[in-house]
């Protein structure tokens, strides 16, 4: 057993940062190869941990950080955060090889024209790309409410930066879009966390359930809740998701998709939901209505677009509706429904997006009017997208089945024996066919019917961008026939933590 | 201190009337006597202060307004110069040409 | 429990495992050849059927081994687990073999129909992928499991009737023009769509009864329904909800009113997958549930008095006589041949609801009605099935869907026109046939029951009957009888017309046979009534409710069967009389007929525009859905939404800013005014900070 797993686990993608940059510089779009192989070796450490968690004990590391602040730097990997690290990492590993291809696609029609462009583009691009994926894993792993919002506010500035430099349309607008809406959300957030503080007086995050006795306990954790409703693009406050994650680079998207904005998610469990449950309680109601109302509008504005990555981005946001519902409900399996449902959705948007990148890759447009048919051409990948479709739908064998039904368990659970509550939930739970009807719809408008003259030479992607799809797809399979992998150490977790 | 308010008094009026004439004069050089009425006011602010207690002249107060007297002369000299390369450069001496540093 | 479980009882358990391992299989078995890959086909389905076929002797004995458990799939921290397990008891035992064997016959002439098909992997993976879901559907102990089997042969019917997803011309069916047509992909979408509407239904139910129960196992269930079946029932208007809820699921899997309108556009598919899909096996399903889960309402409301229970058979009882009417009405206006039979799946479908419905309605009820509900189920799986077959054949044949197309088939195709009227006058209850058997076991239910309600659904099914009869002869005739049309004279002239090879019509006089012999038996039973094939499903169930505790009256008056008798044979009298005169004898001209009068054609022309129920869902969920969303999207994200946050709130700040920078204006008597203005706010603020003034 390695020592300090989880610091290596942040440190190495962060000290792997500048020879990956120097690397990227030499061999170009390699460097895709190269940033796999520190992500490959923290999933292998991640893994040997995962056996650890499995039989009920979790892991924890402090180091002094600033003992004058009473700060030390905490990480932590229990039931809950282990399958949010395993799904960002697998999820930025297999991302990192298939930009191999797409980002050169996207360099080339970017200097079209030109005959030697510099390689720093992909030198950037990796360097931020592990720089985002460290973030993404210390916000997971923090222990501490600095900790973690100075890891909250690292991911968010690579993927800006990514968004900026190398995005599609207005990307220097959207970016900047995409960098105030969470940073706003985030300002709020951290009004909330030192609020905690000034109540408790520690930074800890298991010092948190002392705020439930503060009067202003209901406003701080709204304050808080605030920050990451923006950052998991709820109703309301969803308007700059479609546009940021239809503009990013492909890979991007497929990793700010599933990964980050869960992230929101989870912390909102994490900071909230689990410390504080009798306070988010008081607001089940409204966040339930909310929840529906998210994914609801999410769907049908999905139905409207005719960008296929606009669309994904709108799924997206109906989604986190459905994880949000899940976590409103305040009961073990809702909540463990909601996680779980992070790791299903998460392999399953990833599958879409890359999707999406190979259609643009391929077949050369976003638009789906302009597609049709194209099941013949590209089995494979057809394939794949209806695996992630099902996936997201909850269709079995797919992981999605158990995430959702799990979900709408919970929400039956807590709203029983109303029958008013009982009425909303199965109002809730028929609203998730139209989740059913908009992804087949778009696997119809994409790949059935007839091939339209103009595709006739479209070829099947690659295997550096289908081989990590079929991992993906691999794995969402297993979790769908055998969930004790995940479910053994998320239900007691959630169940001890809310009481 | 009562004694003082006399001083103090024409301390407060030659402020506004310094003030007053930076706020409301157009040409340099009356700008910089009105900058130079400032420094006075503030010169017989710290000589009448020097004077607050009764049967003792504080020698800190009359130092001060010494080196203050010199460090205005270099200021008088610096402006002085700044506004004759102001003519030079805009060829007239209203303030109000000079606009360049606005939004 | 534990792995030794599947080499104790081998035959439940590879049944299902053996088609799903073989469809994943197929891609790799289709490199070694086509030929390689059919016959692995085949084989995989035989292998099903061995093992299916291993576990009658359970019910001949009468020694089952009930709920076998597998391994714990997931823990639950306060709850019991939810466990992998199979329930292998009379009424899963039967239903397992009627799929198997007749999924296996199908397999057969599917070789045979989809010859030289290039997909035909594709085909192959979601056919055997189908058998094994429907198996574990129907074998397994407890809800979840169910819903696994459930969705997946959803996932699969999805699959099979979207085969032909290129969309050609040929595949289209609805018409003629001006009744619009569909693309093979969006009846496949349709399916999955209105289907998966049941399928939330049912697991809102479930949810519900799991939350009052704690457990998802059926065995548990039923043990434990008086403790929370009265749970629920506490909530006023609950238990009516959760038990409407629950058919949710059912109704939409075996196209009730009002989800059987994915059934007629299923039929793009190609004609095996019709056969057995939606036929013979999958929309058998939701039967199955629902006689899975009578016994638990049926002690709720007559062992227990929880009157809420008989909600449950209300409402499916109900809507099976409605659903039987209305898809006979329909069906004899249709025009293309398999739409024809598709109603009638739907009008038989609703009569087996109605027996299940009527086994709550009187306390004697409950094993009449079950018997009836699975021996028609049965009986109707095998005409039905070969009745498909046929159509194929013809269709195959003469190149076109529709019956104008065809006639005087009777020449060319002889085989295909004895094995499709034997069928056909199966299903119409005629004696000594297996459907009249098992139709008139049906409304001898009805009579058992007892009640008012039972009597006027009697009723409605007995004139169902007649229907049923009038649209027999109709399809038949006007495929096989009569003059050629222009179509198939055309073509017989370009390439002579001939009936199928063995290959695809053995299995169809396959399916005829049993009907024949399960005919016969019934006949043999009047006088031997252990023989009888009511007989002996009434006995392995009445077994199985024994087993189960379910406490059955002692003494049930039994009805005279002589009423049903003569009500059958009235109705067959009728229908027939109709159908003779209209087209067997072609004395009256149906379109004269309907031309006649303005109220004919007013009812003509609300069937075949399907009572308008059709047209009505396009309109509030299809063309209805995209409006809003599109005008949503127009006028409420892109407007207010988009604009709002996205530009306004920077509009509002680049507004302040403008405004605000015109203090910056360069001269320097204004700053100095800032300056003394600054100086007296600041004055003003000690003053006041410092308490004086």
């Amino acid at each position: 057993m390695m020592p300090n797993p989880l610091m290596q686990v942040l440190l190495i993608p962060l000290l792997s940062t500048p020879l990956i940059y120097l690397y990227a510089r030499r061999a170009g779009k390699y460097g895709g190869y190269a940033a796999a192989i520190p992500l490959t070796y923290t999933l292998l450490l991640l893994l040997a941990l995962l056996n650890e968690v499995l039989k009920g004990a979790s892991h924890l590391e402090s180091y002094t950080w600033a003992p004058g602040a009473a700060l030390t730097f905490g990480l932590l990997a229990d039931g809950l955060s282990i399958w949010m690290l395993l799904t960002i990492n697998l999820l930025s590993l297999l991302v990192s090889i298939y930009s191999v291809r797409y980002m050169e696609h996207r360099f080339e029609e970017e200097h079209e024209g030109h005959e030697h462009f510099s390689k720093s583009d992909y030198a950037n691009y990796y360097a931020l790309y592990m720089l985002y994926v460290a973030g993404m894993m210390g916000t997971v792993m923090a222990t501490n409410l600095i900790e973690f919002y100075l890891f909250y506010e690292l991911m968010l500035i690579p993927s800006w930066l990514l968004i900026n430099n190398y995005g599609y349309g207005e990307r220097e607008r959207i970016g900047m879009m995409y960098f105030l809406w969470t940073h706003v959300g985030a300002v709020i957030l951290l009004v909330g966390l030192l609020s905690a503080y000034w109540v408790t007086g520690s930074f800890e995050i298991s010092a948190l359930p002392a705020v439930a006795s503060s009067p202003n306990a209901p406003l701080i954790a709204v304050a808080i809740l605030i920050g990451f409703f923006t950052k998991m693009a709820v109703f309301g406050l969803h308007i700059w998701l479609p546009y940021a994650h239809a503009e990013a680079p492909t890979p991007i998207s497929a990793l700010l998709s599933p990964a980050m904005i869960g992230i929101g998610a989870y912390a909102a469990t994490r900071l909230v939901l689990l410390p504080m449950s009798t306070i988010f309680s008081h607001f089940s109601l409204i966040f339930s209505l909310w929840a529906l109302v998210t994914m609801v509008y999410g769907g049908l504005m999905a139905l409207a677009q005719d960008d296929v990555k606009r669309f994904l981005a709108y799924s997206s946001i109906s989604q986190m509706g459905y994880i949000f519902l899940g976590m409103a409900s305040v009961s073990t399996l809702g909540v463990s429904g909601a996680m779980f449902h992070y790791v299903s959705h998460g392999l399953g948007k990833c599958i879409l997006f890359c999707v999406a990148g190979i259609l643009i890759t391929q077949v050369g447009t976003r638009s789906m009017k302009h597609m049709g048919g194209l099941a013949d051409r590209m089995p494979l990948t057809a394939t794949l997208a209806l695996i992630g479709v099902f996936s997201i739908a909850g269709v079995p064998p797919t992981a999605g089945f158990m995430s959702k039904w799990l979900i709408f368990s919970g929400v039956f659970d807590s709203s029983l024996p109303s029958l008013d509550a009982a009425v909303f939930a199965a109002v809730s739970i028929i609203m998730t066919v139209l989740t059913v009807g908009y992804t087949l719809w778009m696997i119809r408008r994409v790949f059935f019917g007839p091939l339209p003259e103009g595709l006739r030479e479209v070829r099947e992607a690659p295997p550096v961008m289908t081989a990590p799809l079929i991992i993906l797809a691999a794995i969402s399979l297993i979790l769908g026939v055998y969930p004790r992998l995940i479910t053994d150490s998320l239900l007691p977790l959630i169940g001890s933590l809310l009481g | 201190m009562n004694a003082l308010i006399p001083y103090l008094v024409s301390v407060f009026l030659l402020l506004l009337i310094g003030l007053g004439c930076l706020m409301m004069k157009r040409d340099m050089i009356r700008m910089l006597i009105g900058l130079e009425i400032l420094f006075n006011a503030a010169n017989l602010n710290f000589v009448a202060l020097s004077l607050s207690r009764a049967g003792f002249v504080d020698p800190l107060g009359q130092s001060i307004v010494m080196m203050a007297i010199v460090l205005d002369g270099c200021v008088i000299a610096v402006g002085l110069a700044m506004v004759l390369n102001a003519y030079k450069h805009y060829g007239t001496l209203d303030v109000r040409k000079l606009r360049r540093l606005r939004w | 429990m534990g792995l030794e479980v599947i080499s104790t009882y081998p035959g439940p358990w590879l049944a299902w495992m053996i088609p799903m391992a073989g469809a994943l299989l197929m891609p790799l078995l289709a490199k070694a050849g086509d030929r390689v890959r059919d016959l692995a086909a085949v084989l995989f389905a035989f292998a099903a059927v061995l093992s299916t076929f291993s576990m009658i002797p359970w019910l001949i004995s009468g020694e089952y081994p009930g709920d076998i458990k597998l391994l714990t799939w997931i823990a639950f921290p306060d709850k019991p687990p939810l466990e992998v397990g199979l329930l292998v008891d009379p009424l899963s035992i039967i239903i397992a073999n009627v799929v198997s064997f007749i999924a296996f016959l199908i397999v057969v002439y599917s070789v045979g129909y989809m010859h030289g098909d290039p997909c035909l992997t594709r085909y192959w993976f979601f056919f055997l992928f189908f058998i094994g879901s429907m198996l574990l559907l129907v074998l397994s102990d407890n809800f979840i499991m169910l819903l696994v089997g459930w969705e997946g042969v959803g996932m699969c019917s999805w699959g099979l009737i979207g085969f032909y997803y290129r969309d050609e011309k040929e595949n289209w069916l609805g018409g003629p023009p001006p009744t619009p047509m569909y693309p093979p992909s969006h009846c496949g979408m349709k399916a999955f769509v209105v289907t998966g509407f049941g399928d939330v239904l049912l697991l809102a139910a479930i949810f519900i009864i799991y939350h009052y129960a704690g457990t998802f196992n059926f065995l548990e269930l039923i043990e434990a329904a008086p403790h929370w079946l009265s749970a629920i029932a506490a909530t006023p208007g609950l238990l009516s909800l959760t038990a409407l809820l629950l058919l949710g699921g059912p109704i939409g899997k075996s196209a009730q009113f009002p989800l059987h309108e994915w059934l007629p556009e299923a039929m793009a598919g190609p004609t095996p997958v019709s056969a057995l899909i939606h036929a013979a096996t999958m929309v058998k399903a939701g039967v199955y549930l629902v006689a899975r889960l009578s016994p638990i309402f049926y002690i709720g409301y007559w062992v227990h008095g929880i009157a809420e229970a008989i909600t449950f058979f209300t409402a499916i009882a109900v809507i099976g006589a409605f659903t039987a009417f209305l898809a006979a009405s329909q069906a004899m206006v249709a025009l293309e041949l398999k739409k024809a039979l598709a109603y009638s799946t739907i009008s038989q479908i609703g009569y087996m609801m109605l027996a299940l419905g009527v086994a709550g309605l009187g306390e004697g009820a409950l094993l009449p009605g079950l018997t009836s509900g699975v021996f028609h189920l049965l009986s109707h799986a095998l005409f039905k099935a070969a009745l498909f077959l046929c159509a194929g054949c013809a269709i195959h044949a003469v190149e076109s869907i529709y019956m104008f197309d065809m006639g005087g088939l009777r020449r060319w195709m002889p085989i295909t026109h004895i094995l499709m009227l034997i069928a056909a006058l199966s299903l119409s209850g005629v004696p000594p046939l297996s459907g009249f058997w098992s139709k008139d076991a049906v409304f001898l239910s009805c009579l058992y029951a007892g009640s008012p309600l039972a009597y006027a659904l009697l009723i409605v099914a007995a004139i169902t009957a007649a229907m049923t009869f009038f649209y027999s002869l109709r399809f038949i005739s006007l495929t096989f009888y009569g003059e050629p049309s222009h179509h198939v004279e055309e073509l017989e002239r370009e390439h002579h017309i001939h009936e199928a090879g063995p290959i695809m019509w053995v299995p169809i006089a396959i399916l005829d046979a049993l009907v024949i012999v399960i005919g016969l038996l019934g006949l043999i039973g009047l006088v031997a009534p252990s023989l009888s094939p009511e007989h002996i499903i009434e006995g392995k169930l009445h077994l199985m409710l024994h087993e189960m505790e379910i406490p059955l009256p002692s003494h049930v008056a039994a009805p005279s069967p002589i009423g049903t008798i003569s009500l059958s044979a009235a109705m067959l009298l009728l229908g027939g009389v109709a159908g003779y005169l209209f087209y067997l004898a072609r004395r009256i001209d149906p379109k004269e007929f309907v031309e006649s009068s303005p109220i004919l054609r007013g009812i003509y022309s609300f069937l075949w525009n399907r009572w308008y129920i059709n047209p009505l869902y396009y309109a509030i969920f299809v063309d209805g859905l995209l409006a809003f969303k599109d005008a949503i999207f127009k006028f409420f994200e892109s407007a207010v939404v988009d604009r709002g946050l996205n530009e306004g709130v920077p509009a509002v700040f680049t507004g302040l800013y403008h405004r605000v920078k015109r203090l910056q204006t360069g001269v320097l008597s204004y700053n100095m005014l800032y300056i003394a203005l600054a100086y007296i706010a600041l004055l003003l603020t000690l003053l006041y900070l410092m308490g004086g003034v």
